[in-house]
């Protein structure tokens, strides 16, 4: 079935609003990681942020059938990826996230984010169980989350590998669960959480406890959240001005280019910037839900419901970590930390997004 | 499509929780940068400024022609940030072999605490190079200043040396303040690893370094001093000696050698003892050279003149229950020949004559027992005991320059007072002192301390003086041939607490005097302490002197023959020199008036121009009076008397 797409209704407001984001963040990055002006990295992600708009325009011109049909098949080219990772980390030794492809670098636990709701979308749509869901009904999911998970989990990255199970839990709460599988999973939970914390590597133990008390060890391991902390207060209501963040440009926030980027926005533009960039966060959040109203299947709201929650908890769990509320576990801030894949995963699910408003027409 | 009623509730929960959960991080935000911020920016503030001690670059010193004596060069240190370190022990092993240091030093200071830590200072620069190589993190090399002395041992021992961080002996010592630079603390920026963020000419530009010294010696005349000094000393086998070169007008030091010599590039393989500038420290008997202010003094008093002869014993003559001992027997001396003989036995009844309380007066005035005040740490004072403890054979051997302590420094300045018409001048060294912004700091002018004897004196003593000199005199050897010189020699036993008593063995050969004599432009004195294969200051000092004297001159292009020889009893009037005076430029010297008699007073002004004075004028026409009178030194105001030209 052929249908005509008009350019002009690609969704402008949320495209414009997430570039701004992006912009923001480029100029930020430049800031973080660049001396007098230069930055390599804020040049590299303005050419990621070109990639990311055609991503948008593919998500956005999908057929949905397809999309829906083929979302295993994304799911296992994904696993793949995470599986090789993980091998080589285990055969060479070291950190493994990223995948060289023509020059570029490529994380693919960024895309597997976006991979795994689809999926537990497109398992949940055909599902024949009516909810709430029994244990035995969440077993199948429940391994495809695990799929994901454990690999990432041993590039090591158990930040992310957290995340991805966090992505589900939105979308079990839609679909319903027993309140018999609720409380079992509840004291699951309860026992696997400290033999997981004592099976963790030391520098993931540190970052609990420093969490827990940060002035620990204020020169060590404690030592990001503290300065972050620094950098974001002494920016004060309208920040010290751009490129004029003492801490940062001196270089005293860790990883700021990246998962500490929100601590540059607040030294360097203050309580103000704060507010315009998590203003734009929850409008483009409350904008993707408003494509609720137009979802017409199940695999359409599950997914509109999956994105819309990683993009705004993925939002909430950076901030909260930089400004030292929540254990550093290593997320990008979405649309503003530099990194291609995030960015270009971002826009391909905005774009999903945006692609239900299509069918309207 | 809605798949049950529930799921619907749950999405329009998703609509207030997605929400509420992004406001969690704006409330963060507003707490840390709105409520909390005063305390976290002071941290801010806290960690990246760092106060840091800027070690200044320290001016340098330099000769009165501005060659460069002591010069700041800047040098590599290596230096660790104690956090940045990776391993500790592989680092400690590298730089061991890299810098030649024991792996258990750098260990210790790689061990403790936090931060910067300077690991070796002033390495070499291949060392430099070695550790650049290595690219150890935390591990960096920073540019120092060191000092460097161009010319190795010349004037070594005025110039002193400097410590790590401070001046230790000599001008370096004395002068440490002006040297070293102001206010050397500074704020910086300093980054995540501690280390301060400079701009990259901070050590160029920075407005502390030291000012400049410009000393009064001059490099050629120090090097004659020394050359000769340390031949000397050498071929002689003495303890120490030195040498002074005084320009005779100013007061001015053009040279002070010390003996045995010591090289400040690399004074931690001297002993101490080498660094003492034995001209201003080294305090001796003085013996005959003092024999010129006993009978200066007793020609000042009027209690002998030019004419009156002395028995002069026969070699022997008592005093109280002392003997005193001529070399050779002399019988009638004038007060010439005593000096020219150099006669203990004439020279102490010139002594017992003046008087114990006279003697010492003029002891004094001549500058002894006190201080020059020259700018070197450790300087002598001397010794002169109260002239109401003297018996009659305290002051017979004082007569001769026995039992009084002299500095090399006041002795020369003492017979400079007898070269410079009687004035007794300031000795100094230090010329002026620029700062690195090029203000002037500190100018040393010429300044007279007293008049010691009257200028008819200093000229008849000139003449008893120019006899030492010549053919029957005892200082022959000090003859420079083409100029005619004054001067005496000075041969003192030492007393040896061991021998409580005069030492037969160790003696203190000097030799005093200036030239030319007639127009003297250099006071210079020679001293030989303890030297092993001739004791007789005429022998083993006086050639010392005349080669000093001689190279000087001729470096100094004063003309041969200059001083007028013809007019022996001339007074010798202060100011009026013969051509080719070295320094006249910047001497700042008191000037002489000139005779302005006869001159309209347009002319006059304009010789009145380079003499820095108030004019005041009376009359019109030509000059006719005028005060201070020709000759006499050039008062603060100057006044002139004019009359109209009658016309013939």
């Amino acid at each position: 079935m052929r249908r005509s797409f008009k350019w002009l209704d690609v969704d402008w407001v949320m495209l414009g609003s997430a570039m701004v984001l992006s912009a923001i963040g480029i100029l930020i990055i430049r800031s973080a990681a660049g001396s007098g002006g230069a930055s390599v990295f804020a040049e590299r992600q303005a050419y990621w942020l070109g990639i990311a708009l055609a991503a948008y325009l593919v998500g956005y011109f999908v057929d949905r059938r397809h999309l829906r049909r083929s979302a295993y098949v994304l799911y296992a080219l994904v696993l793949l990826a995470l599986v090789a990772l993980m091998l080589v980390g285990r055969l060479q030794g070291g950190v493994h996230r990223w995948i060289h492809v023509g020059g570029m670098t490529f994380q693919p636990s960024e895309l597997a984010k976006l991979t795994l709701i689809l999926c537990l979308a497109r398992y949940f749509h055909k599902i024949k169980a009516k909810p709430p869901l029994g244990i035995t009904e969440i077993l199948i999911p429940f391994l495809l989350v695990a799929g994901y998970a454990i690999p990432v989990a041993l590039q090591p990255d158990l930040g992310t590998a957290m995340f991805l199970v966090l992505l589900s839990v939105p979308l079990f709460l839609m679909m319903g669960l027993e309140r018999p599988t609720v409380i079992s999973l509840t004291i699951i939970a309860a026992m696997v959480a400290p033999i997981m914390f004592f099976s963790l590597k030391d520098y993931q133990r540190e970052r609990i406890l420093n969490f827990l008390s940060p002035g620990r060890d204020p020169l060590g391991t404690g030592y990001h959240v503290v300065q972050s902390k620094i950098a974001i207060g002494s920016g004060g209501l309208f920040g010290k001005g751009y490129l004029q963040g003492t801490q940062s440009q001196l270089q005293f926030i860790p990883e700021q280019h990246t998962d500490f980027i929100f601590s540059v926005l607040a030294e360097e533009f203050g309580f103000a910037g704060v507010l315009v960039v998590i203003g734009l966060l929850l409008f483009i959040s409350l904008w993707m839900l408003s494509y609720l109203e137009v979802a017409k299947t199940k695999f359409a709201v599950l997914t509109v419901v999956g994105i819309t929650c990683g993009f705004a908890l993925q939002s909430v769990i950076n901030i909260a970590m930089v400004a030292g509320i929540l254990p550093v576990v290593g997320l990008p801030l979405p649309l503003i930390s530099y990194g291609g894949s995030s960015l270009v995963t971002t826009f391909l699910g905005l774009g999903i997004v945006a692609g239900y408003r299509r069918r309207r027409t | 499509m809605r798949w049950n009623s529930r799921a619907h509730l749950r999405l329009r929960l998703l609509g207030v929780v997605l929400p509420a959960l992004l406001l969690l991080p704006l409330g963060r935000a507003f707490y840390l940068q709105v409520l909390d911020r005063a305390e976290l920016k002071e941290l801010a503030v806290r960690q990246n400024r760092m106060v840091v001690k800027v070690q200044p670059r320290r001016g340098p010193i330099v000769d009165r022609n501005g060659q460069p004596l002591a010069i700041s060069v800047p040098v590599p240190s290596v230096y660790a940030v104690r956090e940045e370190i990776q391993e500790k022990g592989k680092t400690a092993l590298l730089l061991s072999q890299a810098l030649g240091m024991k792996k258990g030093v750098l260990l210790n200071k790689l061990g403790n605490g936090n931060g910067f830590v300077w690991l070796k200072r002033r390495v070499a620069p291949e060392e430099a190079e070695k550790v650049a190589d290595l690219d150890l993190p935390g591990v960096g090399v920073q540019e120092e200043s060191r000092r460097y002395y161009p010319n190795l041992e010349l004037a070594a021992s005025v110039l002193g040396f400097v410590g790590v961080d401070k001046g230790l002996e000599g001008i370096e010592c004395s002068l440490e303040d002006q040297l070293k630079g102001g206010s050397s603390t500074r704020v910086l920026k300093r980054d995540a690893k501690g280390w301060a963020y400079t701009p990259l000419d901070f050590w160029d530009s920075s407005p502390t370094v030291g000012a400049t010294v410009q000393l009064t010696l001059d490099r050629s005349i120090q090097f004659f001093a020394e050359q000769a000094l340390n031949a000397a000393g050498q071929k002689l086998g003495a303890k120490s000696g030195s040498a002074i070169v005084m320009e005779t007008e100013t007061g001015r030091i053009l040279a002070i050698a010390s003996y045995p010599p010591f090289n400040p590039n690399e004074f931690s393989r001297y002993r101490q003892e080498n660094f003492r500038n034995q001209a201003s420290s080294f305090i001796f008997e003085p013996g005959s050279t003092f024999k010129v202010i006993t009978i200066a003094s007793a020609l000042e008093e009027g209690i002998f003149d030019e004419k009156d002869i002395f028995f002069c014993g026969n070699g022997s003559y008592r005093v109280a229950d002392a003997t005193i001992n001529d070399n050779l027997p002399y019988g009638w001396l004038t007060l010439k020949g005593i000096l020219q003989k150099s006669s203990n036995i004439g020279a102490t009844k010139v002594g017992l004559e003046l008087g114990r309380e006279r003697f010492e007066e003029y002891a004094r005035r001549f500058g002894l027992g006190e201080k020059t005040g020259i700018l070197l740490p450790g300087e002598g004072r001397g010794m002169l005991r109260k002239a109401s403890s003297w018996t009659q054979v305290d002051t017979a051997a004082a007569s001769f320059g026995q039992g009084i302590g002299v500095t090399a420094l006041q002795m020369v300045n003492a017979v400079n007072a007898i070269a410079n018409g009687g004035l007794l001048m300031r000795p100094y060294l230090v010329e002026k002192i620029v700062s690195s912004s090029g203000e002037i700091i500190q100018m040393r002018r010429p300044q007279e301390i007293r008049r010691a004897i009257s200028p008819e004196t200093a000229v008849k003593i000139t003449r008893m003086m120019e006899s030492v000199v010549g053919p029957e005199g005892s200082g022959y050897r000090a003859r420079v041939p083409g100029y005619e010189t004054a001067g005496k020699t000075g041969t003192a036993q030492k007393f040896s607490s061991k021998q409580n008593g005069y030492s037969e063995s160790s003696f203190v050969a000097s030799f005093v005097g200036f030239a030319p004599s007639r127009s003297p432009v250099l006071t210079v004195l020679v001293v030989i302490d303890e030297p092993k294969e001739n004791t007789y200051g005429g022998v083993v000092a006086a050639p010392v002197w005349a080669e000093i004297v001689g190279k000087t001159l001729n470096y100094l292009q004063i003309e041969p023959g200059a001083s007028e020889p013809g007019r022996p009893d001339a007074p010798l009037p202060k100011g009026t020199r013969v051509a080719g005076r070295p320094d006249v430029k910047n001497a700042g010297a008191p000037m002489s008036m000139p005779d302005l008699k006869g001159l309209t007073l347009r002319e006059a002004l304009g010789v009145l121009a380079d003499m820095e004075c108030g004019v005041k004028i009376e009359g019109t026409g030509v000059v006719v009076r005028q005060s201070p009178e020709p000759g006499e030194g050039v008062a603060p105001v100057v006044r002139i008397g004019l009359m109209p030209r009658i016309r013939t």
